[in-house]
């Protein structure tokens, strides 16, 4: 699902080059379910965003579902997100203005061959798909955090993406919210075969995941009692 | 994303945020309501104010002039401005007519107004003629025919057969019902019975006419055809043998003839439209008010038709709608004739109605309707400023005032430019009245007439001061409506600068619903085309309410003009003339404005990096 060969990734900003991402190698399968971790400021964010193609600035080779991410102009790019690709961050990022079902939607806002489709009913059932059938048409300021996580979670997998990105999805719920969204990740990911990437402090989250990818000082390290697989960079 | 999606995110970010919306549009609505209030002003002070003293289409011209001694001396000979040069004037290219304009060329003076003021008013005559054609529509729009064709319209109307049969202030129209008076119908060149004084000479009496029998006459002796319409027979009035031959009109019954004449069978055979001559018995009748006494009394026929003469005769009275015009002071002999039809120029009244009327004690006069058919009395070859001419050839006529037009001379009357003709010849004698003062040229649409005017001035001939005050004029309201309509562009200005600061704080408020638009699959040109959608809502709420914040103010400033400028007549009711036009170009400022304003924040709106916004 997920090739990445080499990958470098330098922040300029005022003469400072601040090298993140220094040679990245990784491969995740179709279907796994994997956590990635490390350590603050290690450059979790950087990696999930370039292979979600919301930064397209980096140089060495990404290729998700079979389609190389380099050189693609802003319009594939923004279809590439729309159709292949899904996130979740930390911070929900829900719209306030619209209700929970339009929030979940929301993609097929940008999304041609949704015309004249229900998108409604759809929405309704991602929804208690997610245990909110009850909220439908709530505005999102009137739910917990779990709960408009869950509704994040509804609006990722609302254009049946491939790989759904997850940033730190737990960070800002409780245990039993967290656990939850957890617990959703994992239905997806067993019943849709849907790949899924989380950035993760918790441990917790990371011993329900298929794999564990660290990543230090801009590398991958190596998993325990496996060759490594970070490569040498370009 | 497609534009039902992109309105319905506008929609939503306007009705969260009406706040910001109002303000951003509310220098867009004043600029607007500014521009279309002052365009909607010029256009309508051009419309209403300026093309009735000038049409655009119109310019007149008189012969050029140079200062000798204090006096001013025209440059052209003055036998040139005569029909040739009406001619000449009427080929140039871009002229589409030409109308002479003659003035009197003897004095005069009036009276009148005991009817309306309780004694007679009397002052120096000065007149000069126009042609009736070139003023058909002025006098239309000024009496209003059409607002009272459409009031008469709504009204049962009597069927009737004759005027007298029509309550007061109406006629007997040409369908036999009764109908309001249309005075304009009346400014035409009556039929006058013109004396003259030289047996046999044609030095005062029209081209193609002589004096026979005291009057001016069309011969036909010698075998000359009269015009078609008319046939040759022996001068009404003389009896017995070699009476001269003369063109009559032919007609087979009254109706063919003018209201003055009657239908009488010819000695040669035939009919032909005769004169009626009349008498008002004694010669200072002709000076009386009554109508009784000026409807004097037809000689050598009874109103009942019996041969006259016989004991059964009852006297007839001069038809209706004319009166007894006696031949000239000496005598109370005439002919039947109409009143003379007379403009008067509106700034008259405004004078009366603003210094005569305090100063000698009068009513003001109020609007257009009071004076309209109002009879006075004009004697020609009297005056208080010079000599009177000598007593046989003066002569006192009824004239009546028939409508107004700013064309007319400002302090005096306008007849039609046949009568004036008329008058010069009969008193001045035939050269007099050969040649034109000015002339007024209507050109093609509103081109410009730079070209023209070059050309007229190559033959001696320059803009009249009331053309050039009307040029000026004109060119004043232009840059007057340019003015505003800049400062309703720099207001539109300002109204950008703002929408750009408010769109750029909306913008970093609504950074991470951007950043999550785009990590869902919005492109970039999604996002700069809600911005600019968005300041487009701006530009066309600003219009319209603009618009109608404009036309608001143009009412108030209607209504403020019909209760402040009351004593003026003829203003427009309404200074404004607003046209789809005027709203098209300021939807068009309005939208570009705001397109200006939001550019910058659109552009930073769409190169916003969602990684950084959406990950804290
Ligand atoms: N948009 C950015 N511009 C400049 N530097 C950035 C930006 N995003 C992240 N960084 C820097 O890149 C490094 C990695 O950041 P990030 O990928 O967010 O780490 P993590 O997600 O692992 O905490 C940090 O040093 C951070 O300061
Ligand atoms: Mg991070």
């Amino acid at each position: 699902m997920i090739h990445i060969a080499g990958l470098h990734k330098h922040y300029r900003e005022g003469g400072n080059d601040n090298h993140v991402l220094r040679g990245v190698s990784l491969d995740v399968a179709k279907g796994e379910l994997v956590a990635l971790m490390g350590q603050s400021g290690s450059g979790k964010s950087t990696l999930l965003n370039i292979v979600g193609a919301l930064d397209g600035d980096y140089e060495g080779e990404v290729v998700v579902g079979g389609q190389s991410l380099r050189g693609l102009g802003d319009k594939a790019r923004s279809r590439f997100r729309n159709r292949t690709v899904s996130f979740v961050f930390q911070q929900f990022h829900l719209l306030p203005h619209l209700s929970v079902a339009d929030n979940v939607a929301l993609p097929a806002w940008f999304d041609r061959d949704e015309r004249g489709k229900d998108q409604h009913a759809r929405a309704v059932a991602l929804l208690e798909r997610v245990r909110l059938g009850s909220k439908v048409a709530t505005s999102p300021r009137l739910l917990s955090g779990g709960e408009k996580q869950r509704v994040a979670i509804a609006r990722a997998l609302f254009n049946h993406p491939a790989l759904l990105l997850a940033d730190e999805p737990t960070g800002a719920l409780d245990s039993a919210s967290g656990a939850l969204v957890l617990e959703l990740f994992r239905e997806t990911n067993r019943q849709d075969g849907l790949t899924v990437v989380i950035v993760t402090h918790d441990p917790e989250v990371a011993r329900v995941c298929d794999r564990v990818i660290h990543i230090r000082d801009g590398r991958i390290e190596p998993a325990e009692g496996a060759p490594a697989a970070a490569g040498e960079g370009a | 994303m497609e534009l039902r999606r992109v309105l319905s995110v506008v929609w939503g970010n306007i009705r969260r945020n009406k706040r910001a919306f109002i303000l951003s549009s509310v220098g867009i609505i004043v600029g607007v309501a500014t521009l279309t209030f002052f365009v909607a002003l010029g256009m309508g002070i051009q419309a209403g104010v300026l093309n009735r003293i000038y049409p655009v289409n119109q310019i007149e011209v008189e012969p050029a002039t140079v200062g000798v001694v204090g006096l001013r001396e025209a440059v052209v000979d003055p036998a040139l401005l005569g029909p040739r040069m009406v001619d000449t004037l009427r080929s140039l290219p871009d002229v589409t007519a030409v109308y002479p304009k003659m003035r009197s060329r003897l004095q005069a003076r009036l009276w009148g107004g005991k009817t309306m003021f309780g004694y007679n008013m009397r002052t120096e005559a000065f007149f000069d003629g126009l042609d009736p054609e070139l003023l058909q529509e002025d006098l239309q729009q000024t009496e209003r025919v059409e607002d009272k064709r459409r009031r008469a319209a709504l009204r049962k109307r009597g069927a009737c057969k004759k005027d007298e049969e029509c309550p007061l202030g109406q006629e007997c129209g040409e369908d036999g019902l009764c109908g309001r008076i249309e005075y304009w119908r009346r400014f035409e060149a009556p039929s006058l019975a013109i004396p003259c004084e030289e047996e046999g000479s044609d030095e005062h009496c029209l081209a193609g006419q002589r004096c026979l029998g005291g009057l001016c006459r069309t011969p036909c002796e010698g075998g000359a055809a009269c015009d078609e319409g008319s046939s040759c027979a022996p001068q009404p009035g003389c009896e017995g043998e070699g009476c001269p031959q003369v063109c009559l009109p032919d007609c087979a019954s009254d109706a063919d003839c003018d209201e003055a004449s009657v239908c009488d069978a010819l000695p040669g055979g035939g009919h032909g439209c005769v004169r009626l001559p009349c008498t008002v018995g004694q010669k200072d009748r002709q000076y009386s008010d009554s109508p009784r006494d000026l409807a004097g009394t037809v000689t050598g026929r009874c109103a009942n038709g019996v041969p006259y003469g016989s004991a059964t005769c009852e006297p007839m009275t001069c038809p209706d709608d004319t009166y007894c015009a006696v031949r000239d002071t000496t005598v109370a002999e005439g002919y039947c004739e109409k009143p003379l039809p007379v403009l008067l120029n509106p700034f008259l009244i405004e004078v009366f109605n603003s210094s005569v009327a305090s100063s000698l004690g009068l009513q003001p006069l109020d609007g257009v309707e009071a004076i309209l058919g109002i009879s006075f009395r004009m004697h020609f070859g009297g005056s208080y400023f010079t000599g009177d001419l000598a007593k046989n050839v003066q002569a006192v006529k009824l004239a009546q005032v028939v409508g107004f037009s700013q064309k007319a001379l400002e302090f005096g009357v306008t007849l039609p430019i046949d009568t004036v003709r008329a008058l010069n010849t009969r008193y001045k004698g035939r050269d007099s009245a050969r040649t034109y003062d000015t002339f007024i040229l209507e050109t093609e649409g509103n081109e410009d007439v730079s070209a023209l005017i070059g050309e007229l001035e190559e033959r001696g001939l320059s803009l009249s001061s009331r053309s050039q005050d009307a040029r000026k004029a004109a060119d004043l309201l232009f840059i007057l409506t340019v003015v505003f309509s800049f400062i309703s562009v720099v207001i539109m200005g300002v109204a950008a600068v703002n929408i750009t600061h408010t769109f750029l704080t909306i913008i970093t408020e609504r950074r991470h619903e951007i950043g999550i638009m785009r990590a869902i699959g919005a492109t970039r040109a999604d996002v700069r085309r809600v911005v600019l959608v968005e300041a487009a809502a701006i530009g066309v709420f600003g219009t319209l309410a603009g618009t109608l914040l404009g036309f608001g103010f143009s009412r108030l400033v209607n209504a403020a003009a019909a209760r402040y400028l009351e004593g003026i007549p003829f203003k427009p009711d309404d200074f404004f003339h607003f046209d789809w036009r005027i709203f098209a170009g300021a939807l068009v400022f309005a939208l570009i404005f705001c397109l200006l304003g939001a550019f910058v924040p659109a552009q930073r709106a769409a190169s916003l990096d969602p990684a950084r916004v959406l990950v804290s």
